[in-house]
């Protein structure tokens, strides 16, 4: 396993470890429970740099992607950033990924499984284009400030340019005399911002945070977070056997942008409502052993599995993903985890369209 | 003497190649021009086609002299077009330009995009 650049200074912090991708990533420095509540009431800084990083460069970098994904990255200007879901011919997912046009580059984070996968899928599809990808994923570190109070520590650190930011929207800054890139996101579904930074510089700014009294968040935290957001990962919702359309990613899709690869399928699964399953949230009792890819049972049927589990309460309950066959999505409706007599869960969200 | 094999080559025909000389003469791109035909990623089913009347090759193009025009054919794309036929529909119902591919698996609806 690769430790990240902040394999040290989260050693320093009592952290234990996990793997992800082959990185060695904090899971938690302690109390899991606190830092989940830290970064939604005050603030928190999480290790993000097992994500892939890929730098791209050329005029027709935005052009080629645009082709090549479901939402509108052409035109991005110069400081704006968007999500989009690469697909295959047949529209599955080939991974969700966040781009930010910075300079002359543009910046795309990948999932951390699916960086290899995402620059030779771009290099197959690339013919005459002015376009080059360079992978800089174990040169440079990222990291996550969330939280409330998060614009407040950042503006501290690097100034007042960073509040005039808003959402997707992003800049080059200089820090300490490296130059680093802010953007303004919510990864896990709290108000925040991802900052990359040369990986030799990665422990000082931590460390210049943790002196601000930000707190360490480590990916059991995030997990719950993201579980709680209902935002889909590669791995457990995210897989190339399904579209975006099944796994909570219809807000990621540009309706009237024109072709790109799976664009029919995608579009045609849509009009003529064939969407075979829909990603839903699940409320759950807390304290219970759950397990991934559990059927959900009604009348006896299977109406779908779980994909996410939080371990990290809301009151009396934990908050779970689910992929569940369409004509079982309801609001509100109760199916049974597991074997009859099972524990009972509810469908607490459901995809807007 | 071992048997010379030659390589799928990509064909125009006639009525295409008219229609290419129709467009070379609105443009003015000079005597050397020929019909630059080849792929770009993207487009529904993954890879689309491009044509465009240019005045002369780039490098690393592939020449193939078919009906009087000369195509130039980028190298990357050589190996999806092989032994395509690039057509021309008109009228009424015309589709424009039509590629004949035998390595596309599948097109999209509009026929544009295909993959192999």
């Amino acid at each position: 396993m690769q430790p990240t650049p902040l394999y040290d200074a989260s050693k320093r912090l009592g952290a234990a470890y996990k793997d992800i991708a082959g990185w060695s990533v904090a899971e938690s420095y302690g109390n899991a429970e606190q830092e989940y509540w830290v970064s939604q009431k005050h603030v928190g800084i999480a290790d993000r740099s097992h994500l892939g990083r890929i730098l791209a460069h050329g005029s027709d970098t935005l052009d080629l992607l645009n082709r090549l994904s479901t939402n509108v990255v052409d035109p991005l200007p110069v400081g704006r950033g968007a999500s989009t879901v690469i697909t295959t011919g047949k529209g599955r997912v080939l991974d969700w990924i966040t781009m930010f046009h910075h300079n002359d580059d543009v910046l795309l984070i990948t999932s951390p499984e699916r960086t290899n996968v995402v620059i030779e899928w771009i290099d197959t599809y690339t013919f005459d284009e002015n376009t080059t990808l360079k992978d800089v994923s174990r040169t440079t570190a990222m990291l996550c400030l969330l939280g409330p109070s998060s614009e407040a520590i950042l503006v501290s650190l690097i100034g007042e340019s960073i509040s005039t930011l808003s959402t997707f929207e992003c800049a080059t800054v200089t820090w300490n005399g490296h130059e680093i890139i802010v953007a303004r996101t919510n990864p896990v579904g709290q108000c925040g911002f991802d900052i990359v930074i040369p990986g030799d510089a990665a422990e000082d700014f931590w460390d210049s945070a943790m002196k601000l009294g930000v707190s360490p968040v480590g990916q059991d935290a995030m997990e719950g977070l993201r579980i709680k957001a209902k935002i889909p990962k590669w791995g457990y919702e995210l897989t190339e056997e399904h579209n975006p359309l099944e796994v909570g990613l219809e807000g990621e899709i540009s309706w009237t942008k024109g072709c790109y690869t799976g664009q029919e399928v995608v579009a045609r699964l849509f009009n003529y409502q064939r969407i075979q399953r829909r990603l839903v949230a699940l409320e759950l009792p807390f304290n219970k052993p759950y397990q991934l890819g559990t059927p959900l049972i009604i009348d006896g049927q299977t109406a779908g599995y779980l994909t996410s589990i939080s371990t990290l309460p809301d009151g009396e309950t934990v908050t779970a993903l689910a992929l569940l066959r369409t004509g079982y999505v309801e609001l509100g409706r109760t199916l049974t985890v597991g074997e009859a007599g099972g524990t009972i869960a509810r469908v607490t969200s459901v995809p807007l369209i | 003497m071992p048997e010379v094999i030659t390589p799928l080559s990509i064909h125009i025909t006639e009525k295409a190649a008219k229609k290419v000389m129709q467009f070379a003469a609105k443009e003015v791109k000079g005597d050397g021009f020929g019909l630059r035909v080849g792929v770009k990623g993207g487009g529904c089913s993954g890879l689309t086609y491009t044509l465009s009347v240019e005045p002369g090759p780039q490098e690393d193009d592939k020449i193939i002299e078919d009906q009087g025009i000369r195509l130039f054919v980028p190298k990357k794309s050589f190996v999806f077009l092989a032994g395509t036929e690039l057509d021309f529909s008109d009228g009424l119902n015309g589709k424009g330009f039509t590629f004949n591919n035998p390595n596309a698996k599948s097109t999209c609806g509009c026929g544009t995009s295909f993959s192999v």
